[in-house]
This record gives C-alpha cells, structure tokens and sequence, in this order.
C-alpha cells in the first residue's frame, strides 16, 4: 500500500471511528485552525532544522496544517527561548523545537528571564548520545591513545557550547582519567566537525549523529551505555562504562518539542491532539524513510511523552549542578 | 581527480541539458540578489522544500546557478544608488556610486558584470584545474592565520578616507566598536546589548548596510532634483550603446586587475569562515595600495569598481571548493548547499568527483553556463537598468527607503531590525554630513566580529598565550606582507620625493 | 591667501557629533563587560583605546587648529549644517519621523497598507499636496508590487493586517 492510500486509510478509519462516538478523536476539533509556529533557537540548516523537517514533513499530514519554522539563533538558545516565551500565542499553534540537552544545561549555568515552570517539553524526538570524534589524519588512534596523549599535554577539544552535554561528558572523562583537556567552542555541529577537520583542535565532541558518517572523520567513542549506530560508529568505545565515568547516558541530542504552560492548561484537548498525532509519526514508514534517507540513524529515534522529558530534564540538570565549576571554566 | 580536457567537453555539454534550469535560476538570482535582504544563501532555505524534491545533481545546479547570478545582482543596487544588496557588494559603491552620480551609471554596470562574468569564467576554470590544491588551503588557514587576514581587510579603515585619516580612523573603531555588540563566541556574554534580545546574535548586518548606505543616502538626495550630479544628468540623456561598450573596453583594458582580484577571490573564498565581503575589501585596498593613482580611488576610479567585483565573483567558485573535497563548506551559502546534499545522502570527498562527477564537475560547468548567460543577458540591459538613476527624489527617497526597510526584516523577521536599519540611517547622515567616511563604520561592523571570533579562539586554543599569534610560518609572512602592504604608501611617497629632489638637484 | 580669519574658519562643532556618540557608545559598552571573563572583554578594550587615541587626536589637532584660527566651535549655524535649511531641514526631519512611524506601525496595520501610506505621505511631504495624483499611483503600485513579491511569491513572514487578511480571503 503506498503512503497516499494508507494515509487515506487512516483518515477514513478516523472518521469511521468519530462517527461510531469515540471521544478520544474528537478532541480539539476544529484545531489546528493556522499553521503551526515552531520556534527554533540555532541556525537554519542545523542539526535542529534537519531533525525538525524530518519530523514536521509527517506531522504536517496528522495536524493538517503545515508547520512552519522560524530560526531564533544566538546565545547557546536564549535568543530562541526568550523570543518564543515573549511572542508565543497562549493557543498551542505556537510551539518551539530545541535540543534539551544545551539549552536545558544552559539555564543551570545562566537562569533565562522566564520562569522555568512557564514552558515544558512534550514530544522527544530523538536520543543522540554524545561522541568523542577524531579526524582521520590524527596520530591518535583510539581513546587510549587520546587519553595517553592527554596526560603529556593539554589537548584542545572542539565542542559545539561550553554548556553542551558533550562537553560536559569531555570534562568528566578528564577528571576521572587526569588527562588535560581545552575546551574549544566553536558554536555549532558544522564549526566543530571543521574545527577538527582542518586540524585547527585535537579532537572534538558532538552528538554522534553530526559526527559519524562524515568523510575524514572516525568516532572514537559514544557517552553512552551500548553503541546503537555500529555501521556508522564502528570500534567505537563505550566511554560511560569503560572508563566508569559514574553519570547516566544523558543524550548529547535529546531534541524536543516544547509548549508554553499556560497554553497547554489553557486548552487541553488542543494539547491533546498535539500529543497524540505528535506520537503517531513514529509508527508513520514515511518518518522512517525521511530518517534514513539523511545522514540520521532511525536506532536514535527515541519516542517520548512528557515524562520521559521531564526525566531528561531533571537528570541533566542536576548533573549540570553538580558540574557547575568545570562548565563556567 | 585530474581532469582532463575531453572529460571536461563532454560534462560542459552533458550540463547544457539543464538549461531549463539553469534560466530561471539565473533570473532569480538576478532578482533576488538585487534585493537588499535577499541572498542566495537565505533564497535557497526560502526555496528548501523545491530544491530537496529534485534530483541531487539538479539541485545542486539550480543552486549554484542561482547563487553565481545572485552576486552580479548585488552589484546593480550597488552601483546605482549605493545600495550593496549584500555584504559582498558593501565595496562595490566606492568608487561604483560615484560614476553613476557623475552619469556614468551605464558605464559602471559594464564595468561591474564584464568584470564579474571575466573573473567568474577565470576562476571556475582555475578552480577546475586547481581543486586539489586549493582543498587543501583549509588545512593551513587556521585562527592565526584568519586573524592577519581580516587585518588585511580592516587596514582598509585607515585609507579609505585618505582625505583626514583622523576621522576616518574614529569612524573605523567606532565600527567595530558597534560590531562587538552580542554575546562573544567562547562565554556567550551579552555584552553592549542595551538589553535587547534582539542585539544579542551581533549587530544583523543587513539593517546596518542599508542603513549606513541607502537610507542616509535618501537623507542626503532629497535636496538635489534626481541622484545625478548636474553635469551627470546631462550626459545620461546623450547616453545610447557607447558607455555600455566603453564600460566593457575600460575592464578589457584592466585585464590585468581582473586576473589577480579574481585568483585572490579564489583562494579567499576557499577558506572556510572567509566570504565575498573580506575578499572584496581586501581586494579593493590592496588595487589601491598596488596603483600608480590611489588618490583617484573613491572618486569613481575603474580599477577601484573592478577589483571588488571580480574579487566577489572569484569567491563564488571558491566556495564550494573545499565543500565538495573535505566537506567543509567555504561560506554561508555552500554551508546550505550541504544541507541539500546531506539530505539526498551525498558523501562529500575526492570520491564524489568520480561517484557523481554531475555533481561535482557539474557544480563549476553549471557555474561556466550561468556566467555565459548572464554575460549574454544582463549586458543589454544595463542601458535600462540605469534609468533609475533619473527617477525624481521626491519619489526615489521614499521608494528607497521603505524597500531597504523591508529588505532589513526579511533575514531575521524582526521588525526590529527595520528599527536598527533607521538609526544606522541617522548615524550614517551625520556621517556624511559631517566629513566621516560610512564606509569605514561599515568595514567595522562587519569585520569586527569576525575577527573578534578568530582571535577569541586563537587565545583560546593558546591558554591566553599571545604568542601565539606569531607562532606560524604562513601566519608570519602574512604578517610580513600586510606591515609592507601598510607601509607602501608612504614608502612610494618617500621614494618619489627623492627621485624628484634628485632631478631637481640636477636641474 | 590673507582674507580674513573669521570667514575662513571652519566651524567643526557639527564634526564633534560622531566623536561623542562613538565616546558614549564605548563608555556605556565597557559598563557592561565589567563581570565577563577577560577573553571576552579584550578585543573591546583594544579597540576603545585605540578609539580613545583617536579622539585624542581629533581634540588635539581641533585645539591647535581653533588657536590659529583656521577651525572654530560655535552652535549657531551648526543645526544648519547637519540638517540643511528650509525646507530642506523640516523635510529631512518629516522623512525619518515618517520612517519612524512605518516601523511602529507595520505590526498593527500590515506590510502592505503601513507601506501604502508611508510612500504616499512621504511624497506628499517631499513635493507638495498638488501631487497626490502621481503619489497615488507610485504608493500602491509599489504596495501591490511589494506585496506580490514578498508576501505572495517568497513568503515572506511580514506583519499582516486588514489588507492582507482581506486578500487571503479573496485569493
């Protein structure tokens, strides 16, 4: 069945079931009645832009509007928050996408001009864990080698944010090993993967899925507990448990979409739909191919609904305090 | 990866099928490349969801064409009525401007498009046979390196108003002044924001452009009948085809400038984090320094029009050099072309050259095509295009002045930066006014950051060691050739005084 | 060339304006990297002491120049000289209050009916009411044209008001 005749399917389905006096699907009808905002805090052509056109090209057929993005870069994402919890209707057709990971990190180091409470994630996109990469040209070999290496000199580390989870990770391996590391943010996946390309820093960290499968480029290890993209990352070295690291395997990329407070209490069917045509993506082929067909890995797609947000939320904010020193430099 | 020159007919021609591509994007890119605001790198994300449903090769093409024509676009605003259509354009009015207000508008279009269709064709065929050389420059041009080369460009400051370099100087560090507004690049520190959100990405340089440019220039005309000069509007009406080939026997004759601004665009365009305003700049300053007359610079001078032109258009190719080799994107518009490739799962690497040789090959004979066309197309027009210039103030001002305002909203969508184009407005009036040169605020706000960001990461990576600046061979003798290039002037002067005492003396 | 000093002197005081917005600038800019890590705070200091040095400069050579009377510092004829006389003047200040206003009022009324009347009313107050028949023509035509070009043809995400709403309807 091609996609045109299994989205008809659905659609009549749907009907079907409205008709038979399913509340559930009758929720928020008449919403969305415009095109959805989704405020993006970085660049046009990012990581968040790719994983948001994915996303939002499948979406778009569930909500029956398109989702349209509008790029709010500057200041590790503040621009992006402040501007969407400043102009954002109350309605749930405004929504922002951003990475959890760096901007919710970024609050523990320099709290916005909003209360926290005021906005929260609701659909997580995907789980990216973070990577130590190296480019090919290097000496270094292996992580052994890097942290070998590191315990001569002072190696300089490409990082896309001081507050990044990535580089967070970079710290902790540091502390715990003794080697000595130099973190270099260069402001963006692109910047980062250039910095260690050309040879400007030693190695970099990123989230993998803007490291691996890049010419020039080999992973060397992942942050995380079990390596779920072994084509793309092959050898790679499973930092948390190798080198008891002792913290969770916080993605580096936990991209999520989030909502203001007061619009998801003030219209709850709207919200509602939103969650659940949100979560209906996942199960969508045509997600899956969109996924795949880029540089993405469907492995990390990670489905999750508010509570499994706000775990992340919580869990790299208190590891961001506890780290507080080693962020700020 | 060598290619040799049967290959090449043979891509060149397999190229020419996509010309029902190529025309329409070369038209856009005219268009949109005219419009302040407009650029082909936010063009193609406007264009996203048109270009990802091609065919990769495709794609690639309507892009490249879109974005080679969307550079000789910029130059005609430019030129016209000293609106840049982009940063790469912001040096093309120097000595641009003032020929058209003399009358010789028509004139100076020939100049800017054989100038920048000549340095297209010289650099797309050079980076063909240059390509693995020239990937691997990224390799060598780190920090250190990038810092001396925005020196090169910001030197420029000090020259530009050679007339009271005081000022000029005072105009120059207030521009970078203002261009360290925002959050630095290392501690993401708003600083100078006067708490605007808005201000904390750098100050948008599209708003200050127009605002330095067009719109204190709208201030400025409202006393003169029409932008010409008297005796400018008299020559304009007696104009027929000659300046149009007078413009094209004046670049034809300044072969010579043309080859060298174009090879050093190229490499310019090359390094990653560099684009088409530093190399315009550089260019424009080093033409200066280079001549036997660089008092007539700023008055409306041909070498002072053709080497920006050429030097932007030499970027072009450049760019997308080390994008299709190492994967690193040469400028903001190749950064989204990689975006597209990316999508369509395109592995960039020398492989590519052979993998998808329509892809990589295709890049720079769809770049040959487009400038051959826009060769054929827009040098008719230029005897139209300059009628603009006779246009009545009453209705110029107020025309230019609402569309560089919108033309401020569309990169960002924020009103406020109409808001930030009008006081760059009021500040370039009073610029201008009062004998300071908006140019070197201009150069300020837009290198500033930029080298504030290459030199915030040198003394990063070096723990703070300044040293560290001195501490590279290719890095030293840049710095070698910009004291001399600094120093030239004066020498030259000083040598010919002697030489003139010492015929004196013989008298 | 001995004519009489007081007409040759020019008055510079119209050329202190840059100098002080550029002093202002910079002092208000340093009051706010007092607490950022030095790194950050560098590059600005750099250049507001090589700011400072030019000014110096200016003041320096401005003294030496006033003393002989080639230069002098007076406010009278100095708002002329930045504005222009009249009507010149009162038309520079009309065009930038109207610029003002197109900018405070885009958001309400929309990009195509705040620009209508901004390029009529700017017209208007260029040449004289008698021709409003021509600022008619030019102000909706470029309205029209702006209007298809940004809003129609490239999406762009301007404010929109009546008119655009009414147009979305009836397209």
């Amino acid at each position: 069945m091609n996609n045109q005749n299994r989205r008809l399917f659905l659609k009549l389905t749907a009907a079907g079931l409205a008709a038979a006096g399913m509340p559930a699907l009758s929720y928020g009808a008449g919403f969305p009645e415009r095109t959805i905002k989704v405020f993006i805090p970085t660049r046009a052509g990012g990581g968040a832009d790719r994983n948001f056109r994915n996303f939002g090209g499948v979406w778009k057929d569930y909500l029956g509007v398109e989702l349209e993005p509008s790029f709010y870069p500057g200041a590790a994402g503040r621009v992006g928050y402040e501007t969407y919890m400043g102009k954002a209707e109350d309605d749930c057709h405004d929504l922002i996408f951003g990475n959890m990971g760096p901007e919710v990190l970024n609050w523990v180091v320099k709290k916005p001009n909003f209360s926290l409470d005021d906005y929260f994630y609701f659909l997580m996109v995907d789980a990216d864990p973070g990577c130590v990469f190296i480019s090919e040209k290097s000496s270094m070999k292996t992580l052994d080698d890097v942290v070998a290496e590191g315990k001569k000199r002072t190696l300089t580390v490409a990082t896309s944010r001081l507050a990044h989870p990535a580089s967070l990770g970079m710290l902790v391996l540091a502390n715990k090993t003794g080697m000595k590391v130099n973190l270099i943010p260069l402001s963006g996946g692109k910047n980062t993967r250039n910095g260690v390309l050309t040879g400007e820093v030693d190695l970099g960290v990123l989230p993998v899925t803007t490291a691996m499968g890049r010419k020039g480029i080999k992973v060397l290890g992942l942050f995380d507990e079990r390596n779920l993209v072994p084509e793309d990352a092959p050898g790679a070295v499973l930092i948390n448990t190798e080198y008891k690291l002792g913290i969770p395997p916080l993605a580096a990329g936990a991209r999520a979409f989030g909502i203001k407070t007061a619009a998801a209490e003030k219209y709850p069917d709207r919200f509602d739909k939103l969650r659940e045509t949100g979560m209906k993506v996942f199960t969508d082929p045509a997600y899956k191919e969109a996924v795949t067909k880029g540089k993405g890995s469907w492995a990390l797609i990670a489905p999750g609904g508010i509570a499994e947000c706000r775990k992340y939320v919580d869990n790299i904010t208190a590891l961001g305090q506890e780290y507080r020193g080693l962020l700020t430099g | 990866m060598a290619l040799d020159f049967g290959v090449f007919v043979s891509l060149f021609v397999d190229t020419l099928d996509y010309w029902w591509i190529i025309i329409p994007a070369t038209l856009l890119g005219i268009l949109v490349g005219a419009i302040p605001g407009f650029s082909a790198a936010n063009t193609i994300i406007i264009l996203l969801p048109l270009t990802l449903s091609m065919e990769p090769a495709t794609g690639m093409i309507f892009m490249v064409a879109l974005y080679t024509a969307s550079r000789l676009g910029a130059g005609i605003p430019a030129i016209l009525v000293n609106i840049p259509g982009t940063a790469g354009a912001a040096a093309t009015p120097l000595d641009g401007y003032p020929m058209a207000v003399a009358g010789r508008g028509q004139q100076a279009l020939a100049i800017s498009f054989t100038a920048s269709v000549a340095a297209g064709l010289i650099t797309t065929v050079a980076a063909l046979i240059l390509i693995p050389w020239l990937s691997q420059v990224a390799f060598h041009l780190h920090s250190v390196e990038m810092i001396v080369v925005m020196l090169f460009g910001i030197s420029l400051i000090a020259t530009i108003s050679a007339g009271d370099t005081i000022k000029g100087l005072i105009a120059g560090f207030f521009g970078l002044m203002i261009g360290y507004i925002g959050a630095d690049v290392v501690y993401e520190a708003p600083r100078g924001t006067f708490g605007f959100l808005e201000l904390y990405d750098k100050v948008p340089l599209i708003p200050a452009l127009v605002g330095l440019f067009a719109i204190s220039e709208a201030f400025v005309v409202i006393e003169r009948n029409t932008i010409l000069s008297e005796q400018g509007a008299v020559k304009q009406q007696h104009a027929g085809w000659g300046p149009t080939f007078e413009g094209i026997r004046d670049t034809l004759v300044h072969w010579k400038e043309v080859v060298w601004t174009s090879l050093l665009g190229l490499v310019i365009g090359v390094i990653p984090g560099a684009g088409a305003a530093i190399a315009s700049f550089v260019a424009y300053q080093q033409s200066r320094i280079l001549s036997k007359t660089p008092e007539l610079y700023g008055t409306g001078h041909v070498p002072g029009l053709i080497a920006p032109e050429s030097a932007n258009n030499g970027v072009t190719s450049g760019t997308l050099i080390p994008l299709l080799i190492i994967g690193v994107p040469g400028g903001a518009t190749a950064a989204i072309m990689a975006v597209v490739l990316e999508y369509h799962g395109v592995a960039f690497g020398p492989d590519l050259f052979d993998s998808q040789p329509m892809i990589a090959y295709g890049s720079f004979t769809a770049m040959l095509i487009t400038y051959i066309l826009l060769g054929l197309m827009i040098l008719p027009l230029t005897r139209y295009f300059s009628h603009v210039m006779v246009v009545p103030t009453v209705y110029m001002a107020p025309i230019l002045i609402a569309f560089t305002l919108v033309g401020s909203f569309v990169p960002r969508a924020y009103v406020f930066d109409m808001g930030v184009a009008i006081v760059f407005g009021v500040i370039g009036y009073i610029a201008r006014r009062t004998g300071y040169h908006v140019a070197a605020i201009l150069i300020g706000v837009i290198l500033g950051p930029l080298l504030e960001n290459y030199f915030l990461r040198a003394l990063r990576i070096s723990q703070g060691d300044l040293t560290v600046l001195f501490s590279s061979a290719i890095g030293n003798t840049l710095w070698v050739l910009l004291l001399l290039s600094l120093l030239a002037p004066g020498l030259k002067r000083y040598l010919g005084r002697l030489k003139s005492a010492k015929t004196n003396a013989t008298k | 060339m001995q004519q009489d000093p007081q007409h040759e002197a020019r008055n510079i005081l119209p050329d202190c304006i840059i100098p002080a917005l550029a002093l202002v600038f910079t002092v208000y800019y340093l009051t706010t990297i007092t607490e950022v890590p030095w790194i950050s705070q560098a590059s600005a200091i750099v250049v507001s002491g090589l700011l400072s040095m030019a000014i110096v400069a200016f003041i320096i050579r401005s003294v030496w120049r006033i003393r002989r009377r080639r230069e002098t510092l007076r406010l009278q004829g100095s708002l002329q000289a930045v504005l222009g006389y009249v009507p010149t003047s009162s038309r520079r200040i009309g065009l930038l209050a109207l610029a003002v206003a197109y900018v405070w009022f885009i958001d309400s009324l929309g990009f195509t009916l705040t620009t209508l009347i901004f390029v009529f009313a700017a017209i208007v107050l260029l040449s004289s009411l008698a021709n409003w028949k021509n600022a008619l023509i030019i102000s909706v035509s470029s309205s029209v044209i702006g209007y298809i070009v940004f809003l129609y043809f490239f999406k762009t995400r301007f404010p929109t008001g009546p008119i655009e709403d009414w147009l979305k309807s009836v397209l």
